[in-house]
């Protein structure tokens, strides 16, 4: 009831004229009076425009089965929701199945993952392994999902998508000595050998950190995770009465407990050294000495080593740009997902009914990425609980007199929401789908018979406007 | 050879230029409201038309404005890489391409017409944009199409009479 809210616009006259000309008032208000009377003439052509229903499925699917993924199932299954997950590994579990241990609890990585993959099967949820996705088709409560199980092709429909897919460790090359001496490993393969009992005659480590993160090659922003995850290792090996170096560039520890973990590792002996520069790492056969140009000393330290662990960043996973394509979810600067607003929207994406939770849209550590799994959870069950979707009218349409189905409207969508139809026997006509119409409006640039124009700003508003500013 | 003082270009000092400024939705036209929020002066001359995507905006739109008088037209987007409908600011520069081959073909300088990126978060980034855009438009005088199509009204106003 009450006035049709597109009958509505706003001359913005104080952000973009009052506020921006203080010291002119004359002119001011002579735009002022433009902007209104822009306004006006806008007002005047418009059309009442209403929302649209369209019925949703409940079903959810999660991509990725790391710790991130599972959580988020299991939240969203205790709500009463269908979940299936897609991995594509033989198992569920992603990088923590392999931790030694995960700080703040010190407990192994499998023994998390194995009683979570216990709880969600437990749940009726399903995991999907050894899966590929091929395509994904529909929008906001009508996905539908093709997959490749083992050469096997399957299908179903679901309401959201979630993103949990993860990063892929920065792989290191050659630098460092890596690939060439045997003791160079990287934090993963530590944890491995931790896991493994596998750390025999070592008396000396150093660990490098920020390789392939913060500027240096991989990831340009830090990884979150390696200086905690470094100084838990440390710990560890102190333990067994080993000599510990952090080689650092700052240590950066800002999760809940972890600062507390960085002072044991203090008063157990770590040393934490600030580093600038390339390591240099020399030995025959193995490395057996690491030089360093000191950040704080002009002078460079040289430590005598029997294993080099390189704290190796996160960096999108290989196959990030295809699903960005797939699901039409962009990537950012540094090429991780990217989430519809940093502050208001984090962990939702431009994509109705596609979000994102875990280390895909940044690197974090495990109680950072479950607090957004739970937080997508509940975006999710927000979305499904509901039997209809609303869909907002600024969308195209077509007159499908002028339009002769030549097609480039739906060559330039990359929403994918023209189709060209025959509509009758040789006559070819543009299609526009309201629900996967995003309403940009770029199809209409791209029309050259006029016949697609976008509700809310059609050609003869903007005209209006424009007449209005100069007649 | 002495040159005559009288082909010294006329100055443009007291012209006030008319710019139309298209901002998308998501970037640029919230970028304006920024720099209102943060007070951040530039000067009066330009217009905003809201669009919600920079891709939207056709050739007709600008020359429309340029026929209609405008001294000079703004398309302000969202950058490459977070441009709210992904693709959406890559169309506005293929467009903005076209746009200034036709402009230039009936003769209005290029430099009259401006694309930019403007994230929603560079409030001065629009302010200066705006500022440089109106002194280098200012520079140029009045658009050369605005007294043809002036003209050209007038005449069909008189014959209408
Ligand atoms: C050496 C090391 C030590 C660490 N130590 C700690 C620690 O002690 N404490 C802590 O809090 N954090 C630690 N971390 C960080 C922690 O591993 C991450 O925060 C966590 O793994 C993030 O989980 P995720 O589910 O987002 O991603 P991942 O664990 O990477 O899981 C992603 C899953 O998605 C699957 N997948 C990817 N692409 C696809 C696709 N296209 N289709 C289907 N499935 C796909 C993968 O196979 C994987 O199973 C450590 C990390 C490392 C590398």
């Amino acid at each position: 009831m009450g006035l049709n809210p597109y009958l509505f616009d706003i001359a913005n006259i104080r952000n973009q004229c009052s506020w921006v000309h203080q010291k002119e008032p004359e002119k001011a208000t002579e735009k002022a009076k433009e902007l209104v009377k822009m306004s006006v003439a806008r007002v005047r052509e418009l059309t009442p425009l209403f929302m649209k229903e369209i019925p949703v499925n409940r079903d959810v699917v999660i991509m990725g089965g790391g710790i991130t993924g599972l959580r988020c199932g299991i939240d969203l299954l205790m709500r009463g929701f269908k979940v299936r997950i897609i991995e594509k590994n033989d198992a569920a579990g992603g990088l923590v199945h392999d931790l030694s241990s995960i700080y703040p609890s010190f407990r192994p990585g499998k023994e998390v993952i194995d009683e979570l993959v216990e709880e969600f099967t437990k749940r009726n949820g399903e995991i999907i392994t050894s899966a590929e996705l091929v395509d994904v088709t529909g929008y906001v409560g009508n996905f539908e999902v093709k997959l490749n199980v083992k050469g096997s092709e399957r299908e179903f429909l679901v309401g959201a998508i979630v993103l949990a897919t993860g990063s892929q460790l920065y792989n290191p090359g050659e630098r460092f000595g890596y690939g060439r001496f045997p003791n160079v490993i990287t934090n993963m393969e530590l944890e491995k050998r931790i896991r493994a009992n596998d750390i025999k005659d070592v008396q000396s480590v150093v660990f490098v950190q920020c390789v392939g993160s913060r500027g240096d090659d991989g990831n340009p922003g830090c990884s979150r995770y390696c200086c905690q995850a470094a100084i838990k290792e440390a710990i560890h090996l102190r333990e067994q009465g080993i000599d510990v170096t952090i080689l650092n560039r700052g240590v950066r520890v800002y999760s809940k407990g972890a600062e507390r973990m960085y002072r044991k590792a203090r008063e157990l002996g770590v040393l934490f050294l600030p580093y600038e520069g390339e390591p240099e790492i020399t030995g025959t056969g193995r490395a057996e000495q690491i030089t360093v140009p000191s950040a704080d000393l002009d002078a460079e330290i040289s430590i005598p080593v029997d294993l080099i662990i390189l704290s190796v960043g996160m960096v999108p996973a290989e196959d990030s740009l295809r699903l960005s394509e797939l699901f039409k979810v962009p990537r950012g600067p540094d090429k991780f997902f990217l989430e519809r607003h940093s502050k208001f929207g984090p962990v939702e994406t431009t994509v109705e009914g596609v979000f994102l939770c875990g280390c895909c849209q940044f690197p974090q550590d495990i109680g950072d990425s479950i607090s957004q799994a739970s937080a997508v959870a509940s975006k999710v069950a927000a979305l499904l609980s509901r039997d209809k979707i609303t869909l907002a009218p600024i969308t195209s349409a077509v007159d499908e007199v002028y339009c002769r189905g030549c097609g480039r409207c739906a060559e330039v969508c990359e929403f994918h929401a023209i189709e060209i139809i025959e509509k009758e026997k040789g006559i070819y006509v543009a299609q526009v789908n309201e629900a996967l119409c995003k309403g940009c409006g770029t199809c209409v640039a791209a029309c050259p018979t006029g016949a697609i124009d976008l509700k809310h700003f059609m050609s003869e508003q903007i005209k209006a406007q424009l007449e209005a500013l100069f007649g | 050879m002495v040159r005559s003082k009288k082909t010294t270009k006329p100055s443009h000092k007291n012209f006030e230029p008319k710019i139309v400024a298209f901002c998308c939705n998501w970037c640029s036209y919230p970028a304006a409201d920024g720099a209102g929020v943060s007070r951040l002066q530039y000067p009066t001359n330009i217009r905003i038309v809201r669009v919600m995507c920079g891709g939207r905006v056709t050739p007709g739109f600008v020359l429309k404005a340029f026929e209609l008088g405008a001294d000079g037209v703004l398309v302000a987007t969202c950058h490459f890489e977070d441009c709210h409908y992904m693709f959406g600011a890559r169309r506005a520069a293929d467009v903005h391409k076209i746009t200034e081959k036709l402009a230039e073909m009936i003769g209005i300088e290029k430099e009259r017409l401006k694309l930019d990126w403007i994230s929603s978060a560079e409030a001065t980034k629009f302010a200066k944009v705006a500022t440089e855009f109106t002194e280098m438009v200012r520079k140029l005088g009045p658009s050369p199409i605005k007294k043809v199509a002036t003209n050209n009204r007038n005449k069909i106003r008189e014959g209408i009479e």
